[in-house]
């Protein structure tokens, strides 16, 4: 497998595993994992999350990945916009603590 | 023998308690209204002595040299010169106001030092400044088309009226105004006022005069010890504050505070625990002005992570005694809780620290609250707060009643400072606090009943753990709707905070035969065990017996809080046809249990969709040994057909 397949595979896994992340750590009873789509927005008119939930979140994907949301609030805002950046965004902190 | 004694007004007349007194003219403090006081440069002497100026200097930037800093952050520290001179321009540009004109500016800029600049041009040329109750674009659209509002001053694409940003662009001041010398604003005139989520829905707007504002800006920099250097001397109070300034608490403590005490705020509003860090790391001794599901958050940050701050505020809700022990051990930060309302301004204050809940009497101590410097309280017979202080209304009742249960506590000897004291127990009417966002229930109810095809409403509130300590539950009649939709359309108007995390499709709301609707019976709804509804609901109406050749006939009913309606459909709920054949195979099982398990399904059609509400005919014809056909109808209109083959005889 080449190394592009491999990170494709493990940017697709971990998008499954926040999905569920996010469906247990906010009780989001309405929604199912595979509801989620990874493209959609997390805040407003996609997923609906509020501010709240993205603090909740974010504790959530530390305990979890041991991972911390920067210190830059814009870039935040990408991070946190859809299951897809918020993944490449932890594979890219564990490969540089890696 | 016990520390603490029920207050005497469980049996008879109000309890009066005073707040501590004020170093100089105890006597004065409490009863003189700052409304006699012609200007707010009175006002200093009688509520703040420590902060008084000369008589006629306004108290705004009264402890500021010219060259002192008032706001700081990425985009640049401003001086209070600089202020002033920015102040002039936008006051400049700004139309006149009538004595009587009733209209407002409103102000809706996301950095902190232009929101202030806004506020105090308009002030100094006599407007009143209209504070939105939440910044979600439709409300503010809709608060911007409003009549009572003249005019809109922001810093954002995203409005339309008076952009801040090339005014105070650094090209554009090449050619500087004239610093603005800011005359002190008249005790009585009507500054702000704060749109609110009133008890019966609809928003109220609380104006508040200078002598309130000013009056609690002084007595809480005076009493706080803001206005003192930092213990490095490195200067006065530099606030971070990840609450937004429109709201009362972030106006008074982010916003008039450093500007009344010769401190500083952040221009930003920074939110997540990475971005507060990074703020405080480049803030020594910074005042941090938060909510508790902010501060909650920090949890993710390391042991020791955040530097010394001189205080943390927090308020809006109670603050969780884990959150508590957590900034305690990690980062040694003791929390300062406030209570006020809009209407009433301040109250009351608490420590909160583990070492204040080590003993349960320590615990009572520590969770009671103090009344705030010239405010008294009393509580009347049925437990209700009254209040009376120089920060109410000058034209409301005094005492003023408050939506607040209390009782009052009374701690002796050896924990400090022995004193009045009062334990709070929430609100008595419908207006409920989530992730520190006030909202009435009967709005919710209001917007939902607005909603296109909505039929019925109720919304209740419910505690749960965590950041939020309570969130609200709703019960909703509308026919074809999906609760996503909904929440869609809640968000328009609402703080996304204090939408219905649960909120559930029913046919009738459980309304008792007057008409009524109990808390209970929601309740009993929404946390009922039938929380997830995973069928078709089906009922056998014909059959012909056992075994092959026969026929048997259901009527269905599609519920609208069928889980499989969410998800993928949540604009548009349809019933998915995979959950059409789980019926199909389901009912054909509990039939004819011999035909044993699913092998193929052919001649599978979904010929039309299926949704939420309703009522339909499953026909099951049992026509071989190990074959089934089933139709599901609508009328004589066929939804979906199909062939399923079975293991039995194989």
């Amino acid at each position: 497998m080449s190394g592009e397949a491999a990170a494709n595979d493990s940017q697709t896994e971990l998008e499954r595993e926040l999905k569920q992340l996010i469906v247990d750590a906010l009780k989001l009873e309405d929604t199912a994992p595979e509801d989620i789509d990874s493209a959609e927005p997390l805040v407003g008119d996609g997923l609906g999350l509020d501010s709240i939930d993205i603090l909740e979140l974010a504790m959530a994907i530390h305990r979890r990945f041991g991972v911390k949301t920067g210190s830059d609030d814009d870039q935040n805002r990408e991070v946190y916009n859809n299951v897809r950046s918020l993944a490449a965004f932890i594979l890219d902190q564990k490969a540089k603590a890696g | 023998m016990t520390d603490r004694y029920p207050a005497l007004s469980r049996h008879g007349e109000p309890q009066t308690v005073t707040g501590h007194a004020p170093i100089v003219a105890p006597s004065l403090a409490p009863t003189v209204a700052p409304s006699l006081a012609p200007t707010v440069a009175g006002l200093a002497p009688i509520v703040a002595p420590s902060l008084a100026r000369s008589p006629g200097v306004s108290p705004i930037l009264a402890h500021h040299e010219p060259e002192a800093a008032v706001a700081f952050g990425g985009e640049g520290e401003r001086s209070a010169e600089r202020l002033r001179s920015d102040v002039a321009r936008v006051a400049g540009v700004l139309p006149d106001t009538g004595d009587d004109d009733p209209r407002e500016i409103l102000c809706v800029a996301t950095d902190r030092y232009h929101f202030a600049v806004a506020l105090l041009a308009a002030w100094q040329r006599g407007h009143r400044v209209a504070l939105p109750p939440n910044a979600q674009p439709e409300l503010l659209r809709a608060m911007a088309d409003d009549p009572a509002i003249s005019l809109v001053i922001h810093d954002t694409d995203e409005m339309t009226g008076l952009d801040l940003r090339p005014l105070l662009a650094d090209d554009i001041r090449a050619t500087p105004a004239g610093a603005l010398e800011l005359a002190p604003l008249p005790a009585l005139r009507k500054l702000v006022s704060v749109w609110t989520s009133g008890s019966t829905g609809e928003h109220q707007r609380h104006a508040k005069t200078a002598g309130q504002l000013f009056a609690e800006a002084l007595t809480l920099a005076e009493h706080f010890g803001l206005a003192e250097r930092g213990k490095r001397g490195a200067g006065r109070a530099r606030v971070v504050a990840t609450v937004p300034s429109h709201h009362i608490y972030g106006l008074l403590f982010s916003v008039l505070v450093p500007l009344v005490s010769g401190g500083s705020f952040s221009r930003e509003t920074p939110l997540h625990a990475g971005v507060v860090r990074a703020t405080l790391m480049q803030t020594p001794d910074a005042v941090l002005v938060s909510v508790p599901a902010h501060l909650r958050a920090l949890r993710i940050l390391d042991p020791g992570a955040l530097p010394p701050l001189s205080r943390v505020f927090s308020s809006g809700a109670p603050l969780p005694p884990d959150t508590a022990k957590m900034l305690s051990s990690r980062f040694g930060l003791t929390v300062t809780e406030v209570l006020g309302s809009t209407e009433t301004g301040g109250i009351a204050s608490r420590l909160s620290g583990p070492e204040l809940l080590e003993s349960d009497d320590a615990a009572v101590h520590a969770r009671a609250w103090s009344p705030l410097p010239h405010v008294r309280v009393k509580v009347d017979a049925d437990g209700r707060l009254l209040v009376d202080s120089p920060f109410l209304p000058p034209d409301g009742p005094r005492p003023w009643p408050t939506a607040d249960r209390v009782e009052m506590v009374q701690m002796v000897g050896g924990l400090g400072h022995p004193g009045p004291r009062f334990r709070h127990f929430g609100r008595v009417d419908g207006v409920v606090k989530v992730g520190g966002k006030r909202v009435a229930l009967a709005e919710i109810e209001r917007r939902l009943h607005a909603i296109e095809g909505v039929e019925d409403a109720a919304v209740s509130v419910v505690e749960v753990g965590g950041a939020r300590g309570q969130e609200t539950v709703a019960l909703v009649v509308a026919p074809g709707l999906s609760p996503e939709h909904l929440r869609g359309e809640l968000r328009r108007w609402l703080d996304p905070v204090v939408i219905p995390r649960r909120l559930r499709l029913v046919d009738a709301l459980p309304r008792e035969p007057n008409g009524k609707l109990t808390r209970r019976r929601l309740l009993e709804i929404i946390e009922g065990p039938s929380a997830r509804i995973d069928a078709l609901e089906c009922r056998a109406i014909a059959s012909e017996g056992e075994g092959p050749g026969r026929v048997a006939e259901f009527e269905v009913y599609v519920p609208r809080d069928l889980y499989c309606l969410r998800g993928h459909f949540r604009g548009a709920p349809i019933v998915p046809g995979v959950a059409q054949l789980e019926l199909a195979r389901s009912v054909a099982l509990t039939q004819w249990p011999a035909l044993g398990q699913l092998r193929a399904v052919r001649r599978l059609k979904y010929l039309r969709p299926v949704r939420p509400g309703e009522r339909l005919r499953l026909v099951l014809d049992h026509r071989a040994e190990d074959r089934v056909d089933f139709r599901l109808l609508a009328g004589a209109e066929p939804v979906s057909v199909g062939t399923l083959s079975f293991t039995a005889g194989s």
